[in-house]
């Protein structure tokens, strides 16, 4: 079982978007930070702050996201990174920088459930 | 309402739509509304639940669209009572575009559903709302992922709110891009309404386990909301049987029709243009009122000032008559009505005013207001209505032809008629002159000659009959000396 007391990372530049994650993770008792920038993101990595899971979905941030990824993948942090859309090179690009999984939105929330919840217990 | 099948009917509000559905909707059902943008589904409703306040029953409207604001303005529009329903307002708010709220992350089906449904769960069960009016219920489409799940949804929350002893009535928007058969399946009724270039109208298309009057009825939206005009149905009011002679108090008109027209009979006059058709008719409702009998004119060309002058030329008294209560003269413009709004009115006046003579004038006219129905069925059931009440009714047709070749009528209407009486021009000695003829009287004999007719200051006067004339049909008659081997 991993930390009960780790957070969950939510990283994203749709506030709503981050808005929803959060709630999705509150029903399942699962405390989260979120950052909607990159200078917040990197407050976060430079707190040295652990986290049970990050869940990073890149729309809206540009290449600079990628080095912050491989900081948490690093910093023993399963990843998560979701795309906005199917695309071969950004699957490449995410898996690259230690992304468990790159998913695709909108994520059925069923499937994130399980997803999550394999890798919190892992 | 209870029905005759012992389930409890409950009005729609709207009495002409209540006779449709044979006293109202079977409670504890759940009915669809489907129409195009404007044709008055939420105008249904808001009926709907304001008679069942009236009833003193508790309603709730739900609303996934308008605000509860602008529903209530509209009903104030129309004059409808809203007080005592209550609301949830499950439309998107202005904030939600001005604070950016989108989001992608998941489908709105999942993020929407849930706090929806909640709502409506929490709100049903505290209100416990006896009438509920979902509008529009499609926008449930949106929140499932497929068809199959929105079919299941519906189901199982229509059932919800019929469990809690909920009567139901939800719109759909119809589209020809989007379907929406499947709720016509699920539901127990479904009323149709249509806005067409033609006019509007509504149709039950089914109504489980009860009886309806099937077809499309006319339908008026304005000011005072919905009101539905029930298409007649002879049937409807069969009454004994009144055949008694009525005498048109003028002798040799009577000797022409054997004694005089029956009572429920449907008497066709036809004629070219201005030879006298509305006159012979008023002169029924002449000796009608002198019996103190009530008569209704329904005029779709002439101006009620023009037939009262032209009354007044020929010592028809129609003023001291419509004094006296015993006439009756509406100027009716076939455009602004529909048939049935129209034969809806003449019920209403007949029943209303206890008439026993009614004249339609004219055929032309009425045609008009059937936006190309079939004028046959149609004024067949309007005549039949009225003569099952025992009415005396006159339908005034006008041929076109002045002379020549006879016609009685040029629309096929003679089978309407139990009694088909003509008047034509015919030309004697070179000079134009009237003749009055019986072509058909189911109840009696009558003449078969013509006999000449005129109308001048001291009224109508039938002569006798035209005899040593042949060829009088064809509008030029010859001395019988004349005739040919």
């Amino acid at each position: 079982m991993a930390d009960a007391q780790a957070a969950i990372l939510l990283v994203g530049a749709n506030a709503r978007n981050l808005d929803l994650l959060e709630e999705f993770f509150a029903r399942r008792q699962r405390h989260c930070i979120k950052a909607d920038s990159l200078a917040r993101l990197d407050a976060q990595l430079a707190a040295g702050s652990h986290f049970a899971l990050a869940l990073v979905d890149i729309s809206g941030f540009d290449a600079a996201i990628w080095p912050r990824c491989q900081k948490l993948h690093d910093a023993q942090t399963p990843l998560l990174v979701i795309s906005p859309r199917q695309s071969a090179d950004l699957r490449r690009e995410g898996l690259a920088h230690g992304a468990h999984d790159v998913l695709v939105k909108p994520l059925m929330m069923r499937d994130l459930a399980a997803l999550t919840e394999t890798m919190l217990a892992e | 309402m209870p029905a005759e099948s012992g389930v409890r009917r409950l009005s729609t509000g709207i009495p002409g739509l209540d006779r449709i559905l044979g006293g109202g909707l079977p409670a504890l059902g759940s009915y669809l509304v489907r129409g195009g943008p404007g044709a008055g589904k939420s105008t249904l409703g808001l009926h709907f639940l304001s008679a069942g306040v009236a009833a003193g029953e508790r309603c709730l409207y739900i609303t996934l669209e308008e605000s509860e604001a602008r529903i209530r303005a509209q009903a104030q529009e129309r004059r409808i009572a809203l007080e005592g329903v209550a609301f949830l307002d499950i439309s998107p708010s202005s904030d939600f575009f001005a604070e950016a709220q989108s989001y992608d992350i998941f489908t709105p089906a999942e993020v929407e559903r849930e706090p929806i449904t909640q709502r409506i769960v929490t709100e049903v069960e505290a209100y416990r709302p006896q009438r509920v009016f979902l509008d529009p219920l499609t926008q449930f489409r949106y929140l499932a992922s497929d068809n199959f799940e929105f079919r299941r949804q519906m189901i199982s929350f229509l059932r919800f709110l019929v469990e809690r002893d909920a009567t139901v009535l939800f719109t759909s928007e119809k589209s020809e891009s989007l379907s929406d058969d499947d709720l016509q399946f699920m539901s127990d009724g479904v009323l149709e309404l249509a806005h067409e270039p033609l006019g509007r109208a509504i149709e039950v298309r089914k109504l489980r386990g009860a009886d309806f009057q099937p077809g499309r009825h006319a339908l008026r939206l304005d000011g005072s909301g919905m009101t539905v005009f029930p298409r007649l149905l002879p049937i409807a009011t069969k009454q004994a049987a009144d055949f008694a002679q009525i005498s048109s108090g003028i002798a040799g008109l009577d000797a022409l029709l054997g004694g005089g027209l029956e009572r429920g009979t449907v008497t066709m006059i036809s004629g070219p243009s201005g030879v006298g058709k509305t006159s012979l008719a008023m002169q029924f409702m002449k000796e009608a009122a002198a019996r103190g009998e009530c008569s209704l004119v329904y005029s779709f060309e002439e101006d009620p000032a023009l037939i009262l002058r032209r009354c007044d030329a020929i010592g028809i008294p129609a003023r001291a008559m419509i004094a006296a209560g015993h006439l009756r003269l509406s100027k009716i413009e076939p455009l602004q009505y529909a048939a049935d709004e129209f034969d809806n009115r003449v019920r209403a006046e007949a029943e209303t005013y206890g008439a026993r003579v009614v004249m339609i004038d004219s055929v032309a006219g009425y045609e008009l207001c059937l936006r190309g129905e079939d004028l046959r069925s149609r004024l067949h059931g309007l005549a039949k209505y009225l003569q099952n009440l025992g009415i005396a009714v006159f339908i005034i047709n006008e041929v076109e032809a002045i002379t020549g070749a006879f016609r009685a009528t040029e629309a096929r209407l003679s089978y309407l008629a139990d009694n088909l009486v003509f008047l034509r021009y015919l030309e004697i000695d070179g000079r134009l002159q009237k003749a009055i003829g019986v072509l058909k009287k189911r109840l009696s004999d009558f003449e078969r000659c013509l006999r000449a007719f005129d109308i001048d200051t001291r009224g109508i006067r039938v002569g006798e009959p035209l005899s040593g004339l042949r060829g009088l049909l064809m509008g030029v008659p010859e001395p019988r000396g004349e005739m040919r081997a």
